[in-house]
């Protein structure tokens, strides 16, 4: 044990629990809760192993699958939660450590994962990731909520502007997860959710607006709706979600609900709505638009990949279980 | 004695020295040789030659300074010689000798051990020995005389030559009385007292036979010398018959007068009558014995007794009128002095001849009371010469005297002045010593100084030119302007303590005078002090404004430099504080009005500190004059630029000496302007860059969107740096007002720049929406694009200039061109 590890131990007055882990490496915990009470935690990739503010960051590469797993289940196991009704996992779908991470939970916590929120494959992975990555999802029959976000759209085609400055498809990324997930693991979103069944989550967000900008929020809508639903059809979409964090037109929130209802007529399947409407200064609106199954043309590369290596790996049918419940099969 | 001015090395005290050693060596030159001569000497080596080489031997060891050796030397040969002629004398009286030179010895030894000078010593003994001498006889009572007045004789010198005169004379005397009746026929004209009759012994002159007042009996030397007598005693002479029958001759005619007075018969031999066989006789003689002998015996016992007496008398009167003749000297010197100083030296002349009248007079007068007649009378042969011989002699002692007094004079003059010279160094470096006090305690540089310094310069020039002067006028003159000079020092000591006290009355005055100048004309002291306080915790505000009271009067020097010490720091620290005060509204009002720093320059504390009573010229040249000749100025700026600023006006702010307030506040007016400007180009700055970020993402050039909030840039820069670095009131108006103008400008470009990022930021999307709808629609009116009228302008104008293959027509319509 490591001069670090010792003097960390005797920080958190830890029980003493022996890893083999690489030389370069050290274990760092720490009880703080990050983002604000809302039991969020990071566990992301990174070179070296160490916990910020709740958030632990792990070398997935250095580190071996148990090693990792050991660490991952110390972490835990420190943030000191008892109690656990539902948790909810987000992540790159195909991440290692995403995978790593849901694997935990569910045995740490057996069927508590609720809330699954990942990315599809991107259409320039290889066909063993996209093999990989189906596999590595969550059953999806066990998970409640399993919330899918287009990542080539994310990354090709989003210009987020906040504050004066061009925020990176990660943070957009988080953003959009720190918004949303609370909502969703909100009992009674949860449980309309779980009903809907809904798949596919197509998100957008807008920052820095305002009605300085736009002369009515129903424009703004339509603007944001047709950026969200290119490629998509109104018919599928099943649910709508908006935040408005402080736009200006949330002044009047008779006339936001009126407007937004006005605005959601368009949808013909619609069968439900949620708007979130919070004051600020954060000049920001986030619109979630839910449809039940993936358009099969537009990826049909992930069963065309998946499929194409089924000479190769020994047992396709977890990956041909996921591409069914995408409805992709 | 201890001469005047022992303790100096002075050139006239090496010439009295010299002059003592010289007369010491001729007078035991002479007076050795003298002694010597009288006394032959044969036996031992003649009475030319060894004398003369004895006496030259003395003389040198005297001249040399070793006194001690040529007085022993003196003392061995004159007790020898005496010695010699006693014996000589008394060979056959064998009874008598021994007891004569018991009686030498013993006044020898007393005369010795009163340690009278050695001049003193030789002069006494040469005094005593001229009796004896036939021709030499007279000069004893003068030569007694003058050394009385050579050497100032006192009490004991005084007793010393009586007991010498007596012990050298009384055993020839005695001798050559006894010796009397044999020489009655062929009596020597040289007499110095001879018994006539007398009256209290008239029975011995009876005896004597041819004693009556016509022919005394001679009491005088059997021969014309000693050494005639020696001769005739010895039986050399033709008139004497063998040894020692000259006295036997005398006392067989004492014998055969006494036996045919008393018709007596008396058997025995004159000579024998001395003889140890007589001895027992004597004793019963002098015992109880009445028979013929032994009266005949205590009658020769009686006559020497008498004679004795008589010597012993006469030297008794000798040493009682040498005792008197002193004081008489004295008294005499005292009264010349005080009648007419410069005959003051002649007092040894009149003392010399007025003593030897009053010792003749003595002399001859006691020869009726003690019955014997002398020579040395007024009528008598020798005193024409002995009285030359003393007014001659007496003339060069006053001489000496004169010379020597000079001389005194002149040495009690210069150790005076250098005694002076001493205390005025004294003075001076007590005076030095307050000068120093004055200058580090009070930091005073008292101009008395220089005329000190010239006043200790020309003392010490005076005590060394006093070395070289030997004129006792000139030296008086310099004690009289060395005195003078001291007083003067004295004066302008007296002069430093009243300035110090002057100085304290001043400076408070002056600190009084100067804060109500202050308060009158409203400069404020409040912040400077608060300052001060800080670095100087210690010092007391209160005193500080107001100086307390000091009643010099009560002070002396040290105490009133202590309190000067005080006030003139309280005072220095009322102008330090003056001077912060000062400084800070001058460099504020320099930042207003730059000229002030010409016009008004500040003092430095070291000038105040130099001349403390030159802050009160600078309140009143500078300080003051400070408000008249820039005060409508400074209004005419502070109301505008109050103005531009927003300062609010309030009466303290108008009065110039809280333009440091003033400028204060347009300091912090300016800091919080050029952070707003610094804010404004971050914001510019941050504006273009994503504005020029997000027309690059959407595929416009920024050349054909240039922000105008930029074109403010170069223009804001240059005025922050104005504003920073603000010269004078007038140019930061300036400044003001054009920063004012283009604020105006600024924020009505920064409104469109705004409109633009807006744009910006949701351009693509909306391009998207709009290149959407034309596809599917063939034409999109600008009002379905849910944008605000600025906004929609703004994206129009970028929309076209980006896609050039859509143009807007003057309906408001977007369509593919042509």
């Amino acid at each position: 044990m490591t001069e670090l590890d010792e003097e960390l131990m005797g920080i958190l007055r830890l029980p003493e629990r022996r890893f083999t882990i690489p030389r370069r490496l050290g274990i760092a915990v720490n009880l703080t809760r990050a983002h604000s009470g809302n039991d969020i935690f990071n566990v992301l990739e990174d070179e070296r192993t160490r916990v910020e503010n709740g958030d632990l960051f792990i070398d997935v590469e250095e580190l071996g699958e148990d090693e990792a797993r050991k660490v991952v289940g110390t972490w835990i196991a420190c943030l000191g939660f008892k109690h656990v009704k539902k948790v909810a996992v987000a992540g790159v779908a195909g991440d290692r450590l995403v995978r790593l991470m849901t694997s935990i939970v569910k045995e740490r916590y057996p069927g508590k994962l609720n809330v699954y929120v990942s990315t599809l494959p991107s259409r320039d992975e290889t066909p063993y990731r996209i093999y990989a990555t189906l596999c590595g999802s969550p059953l999806v029959d066990r998970c409640g909520v399993t919330v899918l976000i287009d990542h080539d759209r994310l990354w090709n085609e989003m210009i987020l502007i906040d504050s004066g400055k061009r925020k990176t498809p990660r943070q957009v990324i988080v953003d959009l997860l720190s918004t949303v997930l609370p909502t969703m693991l909100n009992e009674e979103v949860y449980e309309k959710l779980k009903k809907f069944q809904i798949r596919l989550f197509i998100p957008a967000i807008m920052y820095s607006v305002s009605d300085e900008v736009f002369d009515s929020l129903k424009g703004m809508l339509r603007i944001i709706e047709y950026t969200v639903l290119t490629g998509y059809k109104r018919e599928d979409v099943e649910y709508a979600l908006l935040y408005v964090y402080g736009t200006g037109f949330e002044k009047n929130e008779d006339k936001v609900v009126h407007e937004f209802q006005e605005w959601a007529l368009n949808f013909k399947n619609l069968v439900d709505l949620d708007i979130i409407c919070r004051y600020g200064d954060k000049r920001r609106i986030v619109l979630f638009l839910g449809v039940k199954r993936l358009d099969p043309e537009k990826y049909r590369y992930i069963s065309e990949k998946c499929f194409s290596i089924k000479n190769v790996v020994e047992d396709l049918s977890p990956a041909i279980e996921v591409l069914e419940f995408l409805g992709l099969k | 004695m201890k001469k005047e001015g022992d303790h100096l090395s002075l050139p006239e005290k090496a010439l009295l020295d010299r002059i003592y050693r010289i007369l010491d060596s001729v007078i035991a030159f002479i007076s050795s040789y003298a002694i010597f001569f009288i006394y032959p000497l044969l036996p031992i080596g003649g009475n030319y030659v060894l004398p003369l080489v004895i006496s030259l031997m003395i003389g040198i060891l005297v001249f040399q300074g070793r006194e001690g050796a040529a007085v022993k030397i003196f003392y061995l040969f004159a007790v020898t010689v005496i010695i010699l002629n006693v014996a000589s004398v008394y060979s056959t009286l064998q009874l008598l000798l021994p007891i004569q030179l018991l009686l030498v010895l013993i006044a020898f030894s007393s005369a010795t051990l009163l340690n009278a000078r050695t001049s003193t010593v030789f002069l006494t003994f040469l005094a005593a020995s001229l009796p004896l001498h036939p021709t030499l006889f007279i000069f004893s009572i003068p030569v007694l005389i003058l050394t009385m007045a050579f050497e100032r004789m006192k009490v004991r010198s005084a007793l010393s030559i009586a007991l010498v005169f007596t012990m050298i004379c009384t055993p020839f005397i005695i001798a050559m009385n006894i010796a009397n009746p044999h020489f009655v026929e062929n009596q020597p004209v040289y007499r110095v007292f001879s018994i006539p009759s007398t009256s209290f012994h008239g029975s011995y002159s009876y005896l004597l036979g041819r004693g009556s007042r016509d022919r005394p009996i001679p009491l005088i030397t059997p021969a014309q010398s000693l050494w005639e007598l020696m001769a005739r005693v010895f039986g050399v002479s033709k008139t004497t018959y063998g040894e020692n029958q000259v006295m036997a001759e005398g006392l067989d005619d004492l014998k055969r007068v006494y036996c045919r007075t008393h018709g007596c018969f008396i058997d025995i031999d004159a000579e024998s009558i001395f003889s140890p066989s007589f001895a027992s006789y004597w004793m019963h003689a002098l015992t109880d014995d009445s028979n013929e002998i032994a009266m005949f015996m205590r009658f020769v016992l009686s006559y020497i007794l008498t004679i004795l007496i008589i010597v012993l008398l006469i030297g008794g009167v000798i040493g009682v009128s040498l005792v008197l003749g002193g004081f008489i000297r004295d008294l005499i010197a005292v009264r010349l002095e005080k009648i007419y100083p410069r005959i003051k030296a002649f007092s040894s002349l009149f003392a010399v001849v007025l003593f030897f009248l009053i010792t003749v007079y003595l002399v001859e007068a006691l020869g009726a009371p003690l019955s014997y007649t002398t020579d040395l009378t007024f009528a008598g042969g020798g005193f024409q010469y002995t009285m030359s011989f003393t007014i001659v002699f007496g003339a060069l002692i006053s001489l000496r005297d004169y010379y020597e007094d000079n001389l005194r004079e002149v040495l009690r003059l210069k150790t005076e002045i250098m005694d002076v010279g001493a205390l005025f160094k004294k003075l001076y470096e007590h005076f030095s010593e307050k000068c120093k006090a004055l200058r580090t305690k009070a930091g005073i540089e008292p101009s008395e100084v220089i005329v000190a310094r010239k006043l200790f310069e020309s003392v010490e020039s005076d005590v060394k030119r006093a070395e070289t002067v030997t004129t006792a006028p000139i030296l008086e003159s310099i004690m009289a302007s060395i005195r003078d000079k001291h007083s003067n020092l004295k004066k302008l000591m007296n002069r430093l303590e009243t300035d110090v006290k002057l100085r304290i009355k001043a400076l408070i005055e002056l600190h009084s005078t100067i804060a109500n100048e202050l308060e009158e004309v409203g400069f404020k002291l409040d912040t400077a002090l608060e300052k001060f306080k800080e670095k100087h915790s210690w010092a007391d505000i209160e005193k500080l404004l107001k100086p307390s009271e000091v009643k010099v009067e009560e002070l002396d020097f040290d105490g009133a430099l202590g309190k000067y010490a005080v006030v003139r720091d309280n005072f220095l620290d009322f102008a330090k504080v003056i001077i912060l005060r000062y400084n800070s509204v001058l460099e504020a009002l320099g930042r207003l009005i730059p000229e002030a720093h010409l016009t008004h320059p500040s003092i430095s504390i070291d000038s105040i500190e130099e001349d403390p009573f030159s802050l009160d010229i600078f309140i009143r040249r500078t300080l003051i004059s400070l408000s008249n000749s820039y005060e409508k100025k400074y209004l005419d700026l502070l109301e505008k630029l109050s103005r531009l600023l927003g300062i609010e006006l309030t009466e303290e702010s108008k009065n110039i000496f809280n333009v440091d307030i003033f400028v204060e506040k347009v300091d912090e007016k300016i800091a919080d302007m050029t952070a707003e400007i610094d804010e404004i180009l971050d914001r510019i700055d941050r504006l273009n860059s994503l504005i020029k970020d997000i027309l690059k993402g959407s595929g416009i050039e920024s050349v054909f969107t240039k922000t105008e909030s930029n074109a403010y840039a170069k223009e804001l820069e240059r005025m922050r740096d104005a504003l920073l670095n603000w010269r004078s009131g007038d140019e930061l108006f300036s400044t003001l007002t054009m920063y004012i103008e283009l604020r105006r400008g600024l924020d009505e470009s920064l409104k469109k720049d705004k409109v633009l990022a807006d744009v910006a930021s949701i351009f693509p999307i909306l391009e998207r929406y709009v290149k959407d709808a034309i596809r599917r629609y063939g034409k999109i009116d600008v009002r379905d694009i849910p944008l605000t009228e600025s906004h929609l302008t703004v994206f129009v104008n970028l929309f076209v200039q980006k896609n050039y293959e859509y143009s807007v027509n003057q309906f408001g319509v977007i369509m593919p061109r042509g």
